[in-house]
């Protein structure tokens, strides 16, 4: 790929100083607002009611630094991200956040709100959404909308403003243009494969998701257009590769790096930083209660936590077909059972259908580079047969 | 015209050296060491002297193995999953299935009737199950790794190596020995029984069909060939030379490269006119 013009790198690392900098962003807007920041874990936390509030959502990302200070109360075969954000509490690196809403999505969560009530500041009490995953039946949708209901009050009181409909729906509509935005730089990715590299596109979808979203909407427009330029230049001719997984945390800038310089290129991906987390939309039609219901029952990205009849191979086989990809790379965090377990409904499927498939298994503050390297090339060679 | 395919593993390094009609011209080994771009030239410069050629006349070169990105005169670099399938097929063309000790890795292949890459498996955060595992075990021993292979066939029965880190097993093996409640050729059948427990998951992750071809220095071992044999229930293929075999298949590779280069530049060629 040539060399992108001046102004294209200089936003682009505004996106990953956003990224890896979500305090920056956070004190800047308390300063400039006075509001409260909420930081938040898993998709389904309901991010425009948050905002709605008057209160900025941040998602606590994992960091790629060496555990160390959570060593003493999470141990080292539990999951990577619970153990990055309990160390960054106890550095003091999420004291921007002034309340925690997570949701109640596996029992390594729940442990993370206990951790962090615990170990780190007492005053916080971690808040929890409980969105029943039954979504195939009646009781569990009832409970939805019912917890729905009391998370509306609970972050009213938060906030002590009011959550008006018109403000919910202001906000929904605000959340969809960021959505919005980076479903067309999606597009021009598969278009135009190799104009952006993985880590680029990773950094731009992780700052979108830890910084105000006006900002970041900002940012996005001005990529685009600077984009425009870009697509002039000629496209990689690589092996075209969707990457799946890392469904809580930050897929490794080493192994999206590792796939690229394997001779692939990344066209689309069903990560947690990545498509999962806006590929969602919310219907402007609706109440706009209603519109965060209906996108938590018809999320786009099927998820293991959640008891649903999907196989989330036909869903990534779809995807596959979308962006004319030849293979795919499965990238699975150690110690997380339940994607374990949905990463094998999706390999059979696979191998059923004939799809070229690549297992990562990825660690926290492990990264055998040279074993995975080796992995990734003789995976894109084997697509040359 | 001569293809070389170059092979720098973690504990040795190869060089063979292939004629236009894909036979074999020449191939040398040396042990890896710290300097791995010597031991490529060396093993190189082995293999023109062997055979007679000139450098000059090398069309093609193919490097592989972990050091394969160092040879900077290699037109270009593949795996040696790649390579190691290649190899394989160019002496038993009827394999259909590739398990490769290395120094420090362990791989299943399953390939086709072309020798291409069908699905494959390999070890990718320890080092049980390698050729350093069997290394460090024959230290213990006082004998060489090949050594160590037939005098495990003397054994009645093996006794059970428990511990899958190599550090662990090498405390275990120590302790085994101090207690005298088992003889060495037991221990050493242990031994080999534990690196085909490691490998056979491999095996079984990259579904491998048989007939099964087994390359890499550890196939030089006939306690691991025979106690794969005994798991796999089927009589393993071990070429003549198992350890050049991934050099072997750089070398093929960089044969048909050639090839479709040459193709590449007649076809534009072509156009121009």
């Amino acid at each position: 790929m040539e060399i992108l013009n001046s102004d294209l790198q200089k936003l682009l690392e505004e996106f990953r100083f956003r990224a890896k900098n979500p305090s920056v962003s956070a004190k800047a807007w308390k300063t400039k607002t006075g509001g409260k920041v909420v930081g938040i874990t898993g998709l389904d936390v309901p991010e425009p009611l948050i905002h709605a509030a008057g209160m900025l959502p941040i998602v606590l990302l994992d960091r790629d630094e060496d555990v160390t200070l959570a060593n003493e109360h999470v141990e080292m075969h539990q999951c990577g991200y619970i153990r990055s954000l309990v160390d960054q509490a106890l550095k003091g690196e999420l004291s921007y956040c002034d309340e925690f809403l997570f949701h109640d999505c596996c029992h390594i969560v729940r442990m993370l709100g206990d951790a962090l009530h615990t170990f780190t500041d007492k005053v916080k009490k971690v808040q929890f959404a409980y969105f029943s995953p039954l979504l195939e039946y009646d009781t569990g949708r009832a409970q939805v909308i019912k917890e729905m209901g009391k998370l509306k009050k609970r972050l009213e009181r938060l906030s002590g403003n009011e959550i008006t409909a018109n403000a919910l729906a202001a906000s929904i509509r605000l959340f969809n243009r960021q959505k919005w935005l980076l479903l067309s730089l999606y597009e021009i990715r598969r278009a135009y494969p190799g104009i952006l590299k993985a880590v680029e596109v990773s950094h731009i979808v992780a700052s979108g998701m830890c910084m105000p979203k006006e900002e970041h909407i900002q940012l996005l427009e001005r990529l685009l257009t600077l984009l425009e330029e870009e697509k002039k230049k000629p496209i990689s001719t690589n092996k075209r590769i969707v990457v799946h997984g890392s469904l809580c945390e930050c897929c490794d800038d080493y192994v999206l790096e590792g796939i690229e310089a394997a001779g692939g290129v990344i066209v689309d991906d069903d990560l947690y930083v990545g498509s999962r987390y806006f590929n969602t939309l919310y219907d402007e039609a609706l109440p706009p209660l209603d519109a965060l219901l209906q996108a938590y029952w018809q999320r786009v990205s099927p998820c293991p936590t959640r008891f649903e009849e999907r196989n989330p191979g036909v869903y990534l086989e779809e995807l596959l077909k979308m962006a004319n990809a030849e293979g795919i790379v499965m990238v699975v965090v150690k110690f997380c059972e339940a994607h374990d377990y949905y990463y094998f409904t999706a390999h059979r499927y696979f191998e059923a259908a004939g799809i070229s498939e690549l297992l990562v298994e990825t660690e926290h503050g492990s990264a055998p580079e040279g074993q995975l390297k080796t992995r990734l090339q003789a995976f894109i060679e084997s697509m040359e047969e | 015209m001569i293809f070389a395919g170059i092979d720098i593993g973690s504990t040795t390094t190869e060089t063979v050296l292939l004629d236009e009609k894909q036979r074999i011209v020449a191939s040398s080994w040396v042990l890896t060491g710290i300097g791995l771009e010597a031991a490529a030239d060396e093993t190189l410069q082995q293999c023109l002297a062997q055979s007679g050629h000139r450098r000059e006349e090398i069309g093609y070169c193919v490097s592989t193995g972990y050091g394969r990105e160092l040879v900077e005169y290699a037109d270009s670099d593949f795996t040696e999953i790649a390579c190691h399938a290649k190899g394989a097929n160019y002496w038993f063309p009827e394999a259909r299935g590739v398990i490769d000790i290395g120094g420090q890795d362990s791989k299943a292949i399953s390939i086709n009737a072309n020798g291409g890459i069908m699905n494959f498996a390999m070890n990718d955060k320890c080092a049980a199950g390698t050729g350093r595992f069997l290394e460090v075990m024959a230290r213990i021993m006082g004998l060489d790794v090949e050594e160590m292979g037939r005098q495990s066939l003397l054994a009645e029965r093996a006794t059970n190596v428990s511990s899958i880190c190599t550090v662990f097993a090498e405390s275990e093996v120590i302790s085994l020995l101090a207690k005298k409640a088992t003889t060495p050729c037991e221990i050493m059948a242990g031994i080999h029984e534990s690196v085909v427990r490691r490998v056979h998951m491999l095996v079984q992750k990259a579904q491998l069909s048989v007939p099964i071809v087994m390359t890499g220095g550890v196939a030089r071992n006939i306690g691991v060939v025979k106690s794969f044999e005994k798991v796999l229930e089927t009589k393993l293929l071990i070429p003549e030379d198992p350890q050049s075999i991934g050099a072997l298949g750089a070398a093929i590779i960089a044969h048909s490269q050639y090839r479709k280069k040459r193709t590449k530049e007649k076809g534009s060629r072509k156009w121009k006119f």
